[in-house]
Parts: C-alpha cells; structure tokens; sequence
C-alpha cells in the first residue's frame, strides 16, 4: 500500500495538474492547455541461476536491492507519467511531467518523480530556448523514448538509461537550446546543447538546485534527418562534467559526506553517443553506442581504477506486418559494460542522507525477441522473452507488457 | 474445409490493404494567401503539416488544421502526401505532444471551417476536396499541392 505521505504528495500534485488541465481552458481559441498521460502494466517470470555465478554472488553480498533493478517478476506498476502541456502565448509553452512508479528494484514502494518540468522560449525554427529540468539530450533513446513503454516496441526500458541505474545523466536541470535547420531537399539538421546541474556526490541524486561543486554540464547533439524511407537519424552526441564526490574503497563500505576527514574525490567524466534510428514501412532499427569515462584528477584512486570506462549499446531489429503495421516482431539486443566488475568508484555510489555508500552493480548483456501488437493506436501489447548473457539477473525472463496512453 | 477458407479470408483482409473509396477524389493543400510558399512538394507538406519543422521560413508558426469528416479526401492525404497510415498518423500526434509539448492540428467540423481557419491564420496549412474550393474564392487562401486519390 501506499504510504500516507506519498499519497497526500501525489494527491496534491495531481489536484494542481488538474486546475491546469481543465477541459476547454484556452485563450483567443488558439493558446491551449492539455493533460494527457501514459502507463504500462506489466507480468514477469525470472527462471534460472544468475547469467554469470561471480555477477550473482557479488550482487547477493553488495547490491543495492534485493532484486537486480530494472528486472521484472509477478506483477508491476512501472508507472504512469502525467504530461501538461499549455501554451502560454504563440512563443512561451510550458511542460511539466511527474510519475508515479513503482521504485524498481523494491515490491512495496510506489514514488513520484518529477521527469521534466520546463518553459521553452520558441523564438526561430532554429533557436529555441528551453529552461527548467529536461532530458538530457544524449543518443536516440533518453530523447525519444526514455521509459516510454507505449512509444517502444520493445517491451524492458534498456538498462543503459534506466533512470534508477544512474549510469548516464539522463535528466539536467539547467539551460537547453535547439533547433532545426534546412539543408534543402527535404535534409534537416537538428542540433541541442545544453548547459546545466553536472552529477551529484553520488549518481543517484539529482541535483535540481543548488549546484555547489563550481562547475556545470555542458552537452551537445548533432542529428541529421535524411529522407529516406519513412524517416531515418542519424546522430552523434556527448557531454562534459567535473565531479566532485568521495572515494568508498570497498563495496559495502560508506562514509558520511559531513565528515571532514572524509577521502574526496574529484573527477572528470566524457560521454559520446552514436545512434542511427530507421522506420520504414516494413522494417525498423535502432542503433545506439555510448562510451563514458571518468578520470581521477587527483590521483586519489588505486592505478586499477583511476580511469575507468562505461560501453553501453542498444540495437533493436522489428518488422511492421499486416496492413497497418500494428504487429510487430523484433529482436533486441543490450550491452552495459561497466568500468570494473563491480561498477567502479562512482557509479557505485548511493546517497543515503548525508551518508554515501558503495554498492555493487552488475554488467548487462541480454538478448530479447518479442512481439508487439497495437489494439488500437493508443493500447500496445507486448511479449518478451529475454537471455541474460551476462550480469547477475537471471539466465531466462519472460515480460507481458500492456502499455497505453491518453 | 469451411475453417480453412474463413482463416484464409481473414489473413487475406489482415493483409491486405485498406479499403480506398472507388471514385478517385482530388484534394487541395492550401495555406494562407500571404504564405512565400507558391507550390509545395509532398514531402515539405509533410514535414510542415507533421511538425518536424516549427515554423515557415518567414518566421510564422505552421497551425496545420484539417476536417473531422473522415471522408476520401483525409484518406488520399495520409496515404498519398504524408505517407503514412491513420493509426500511425494519430500515435505521431501523441507522440511529439509528449516530446516536444506540440499540438496536434485544429480539427474543424468540415472543409468550410478548414478554409475559414486557413483564411485567418497566416502560418496555417490545411487539405480540402478541390471540390470544396469553388465556393471559397473570395477567401485570402492559395492552392500549394493537389493529387488525386
């Protein structure tokens, strides 16, 4: 059940969504404001022993939950996300998107997440000016997709930017600008940078406000949309950031970030994305490669350590069938390889309070094929069966997935 | 025997692709009698209408708009110039709302209502029966594509 405090938080929330989202609340006809939401339901059944038996045992003996996050047994609520929109004049509109989810690696914890919340400034096709929290506009899937399951065909959020695994900074509050060019024939070339709150003491705090370690984000994405086929991009991506967190040599070990003996750690994390995203007619693919590294500036971390390496990947592979396309069978396949076997100096890092620990995450190498059919534009259902290939889930899964919008 | 020939009959009309009306019907894009655009390509109607692009290049917001009568004429368009299907048509809608807090097009009740809100919004771009045009000359409204379906 859910607790009393996250009710009245949610209840309140959604009572001022809802004065916003009043039906026929609009100005001069033309300045509208909407309210409209997605969610899944999903089923899943986890058989076997861990893909690899060290993954298993490491993660029994330091993870963070009892289950590998992201990974799906018995009935979920992953979540429903709330989306207002309104236009506040022919060039301001403001976005504000909460969700209500199931913490994900936990069986009794419903939290409200705030995904997006900000005001753009549309002042040319060229430049336009958002301010607020936004997805950091990293890669093909945290831009389009992230955590979508009725936009995915595939049916399990990639594990690369899950939310809760914190291996990429998904989300930025700060400054983001983009826009469109025309290149003529019908090529558009689409940029994003954006500048904003970096990484927190431990990735999985988000810093909405009060950046204090000096230094900001700064992102960029350059995508180009060739008319070919029913639209394909192509685009690179990637980011800078100056970390400043606390080194926790061992996992399970932690330390209080009050503490003035505590070991510092400062480091500078890269990210590049490469992705390509293809839909036709008959056949659909998404690629997507993303490398981090993290550099200690300081010299603070053991030499086995001191520069370590994210790989990740995402490729899915679908066929539209009959008239409309509305079945759809895939393959998927996804890679996280993280910078030591049990996740590294900082991306093993959970804030607890004023505390930081160390916990330990596992890799991901899983292979998944599935179906997916649309009953109706708005209702998608999915069937998944995965094979972890490597990491501490479980050799065999299988996911149903109902996933809808309105 | 009878079994096989209903299941065949099924796969055939889940294949097969979906029903045009007989008679050809012509329809007309058309945009605001001060839009610089003088004749439109399929594919920048397309990407005006659909909203990968957010503005003409005069700087003026497109407002695409069409008619609620689910006619031949809205089918010739989403099939011939936007390419796509009306399931497919109303998950883009959905989807660049969540992703880009755009709105999906003003629906009018009929092409009258298409051709007045055509006439009083300069950025505006809609479709109507060529049909529909001959009563609407005295309206500051031009012609940028036409195809019959």
């Amino acid at each position: 059940m859910f607790q009393k405090s996250t009710l009245l938080r949610y209840a309140s929330v959604m009572a001022g969504v809802g004065l916003f989202a009043l039906p026929g609340v609009s100005r001069a006809g033309e300045f509208e404001t909407s309210l409209s939401a997605f969610s899944d339901i999903t089923y899943g059944v986890l058989r076997g022993k861990p893909a690899q038996a060290t993954q298993g045992a490491a993660f029994g003996a330091g993870g963070e939950d009892a289950f590998v996050k992201n990974s799906n047994q018995g009935f979920g609520l992953v979540g429903t996300d709330f989306v207002l929109t309104t236009e506040l004049d022919d060039r301001f509109v403001y976005l504000a998107e909460v969700n209500l989810q199931a913490a994900r690696g936990r069986k009794d914890e419903i939290e409200l997440d705030v995904e997006r919340m900000f005001l753009e400034y549309r002042i040319l096709p060229q430049l336009n000016i958002q301010a607020g929290l936004f997805f950091t506009p990293i890669g093909y899937f945290n831009r389009n997709l992230y955590a979508r399951a009725w936009m995915m065909i595939s049916a399990q959020i990639p594990d690369l930017f899950e939310e809760e695994n914190n291996f990429v900074p998904t989300h930025t509050t700060g400054v983001h600008a983009h826009g469109i060019f025309d290149l003529g024939r019908s090529h558009l070339l689409k940029y994003a940078v954006s500048v904003g709150n970096g990484r927190n003491t431990s990735p999985d705090k988000a810093v909405y406000a009060r950046d204090d370690d000096g230094w900001r984000t700064t992102t960029a994405m350059l995508e180009w949309l060739v008319p070919a086929f029913r639209s394909t991009t192509l685009g690179v991506s990637g980011w800078y950031d100056r970390i400043s967190s606390f080194y926790i040599p061992t996992v399970g070990g932690g330390d209080s970030t009050l503490n003035p003996a505590a070991q510092g750690l400062r480091l500078t994390e890269v990210g590049v994305d490469a992705h390509l995203a293809i839909f036709s007619n008959h056949v659909n693919l998404i690629g997507e490669y993303l490398y981090q590294q993290h550099r200690d500036r300081d010299n603070v971390l053991p030499a086995t350590e001191r520069n370590g390496a994210l790989q990740g990947a995402f490729v899915e592979l679908s066929a539209n069938l009959l008239s409309t396309g509305a079945l759809k069978p895939y393959v998927r396949f996804d890679y996280v390889k993280l910078p030591q076997t049990n996740g590294g100096p900082y991306l093993g890092l959970r804030g607890d309070g004023d505390d930081v620990v160390r916990v330990f995450v596992p890799r991901t190498a899983m292979l998944m094929g599935g179906l997916s059919y649309d009953f109706a534009p708005r209702v998608r259902v999915k069937v998944e069966y995965s094979e972890a290939l490597a990491g501490a889930r479980a050799k065999h899964g299988l996911m149903l997935q109902t996933a809808f919008a309105f | 025997m009878k079994i096989l020939r209903i299941a065949l009959i099924l796969v055939l009309a889940a294949l097969g692709k979906p029903a045009v009306s007989a008679t050809p019907v012509e329809i007309a894009v058309i945009v605001h009698a001060s839009n610089p655009n003088t004749t439109m390509t399929a594919d920048d109607i397309r990407s005006h209408f659909m909203k990968q692009k957010s503005a003409w290049p005069n700087g003026e917001k497109i407002r695409p708009v069409e008619s609620e009568m689910d006619d031949g004429a809205r089918t010739v368009f989403i099939t011939k110039v936007l390419k796509t299907n009306a399931t497919d048509l109303e998950r883009h809608w959905l989807e660049i709302k969540y992703r880009s807090a755009e709105s999906p097009p003003k629906r009018m009740t009929d092409d009258e209502g298409v051709i007045k809100y055509i006439g009083a919004f300069k950025g505006a771009i809609g479709f109507v029966a060529a049909s529909s045009l001959e009563k609407a000359s005295d309206k500051p409204i031009k012609v940028v594509f036409r195809i019959k379906g």
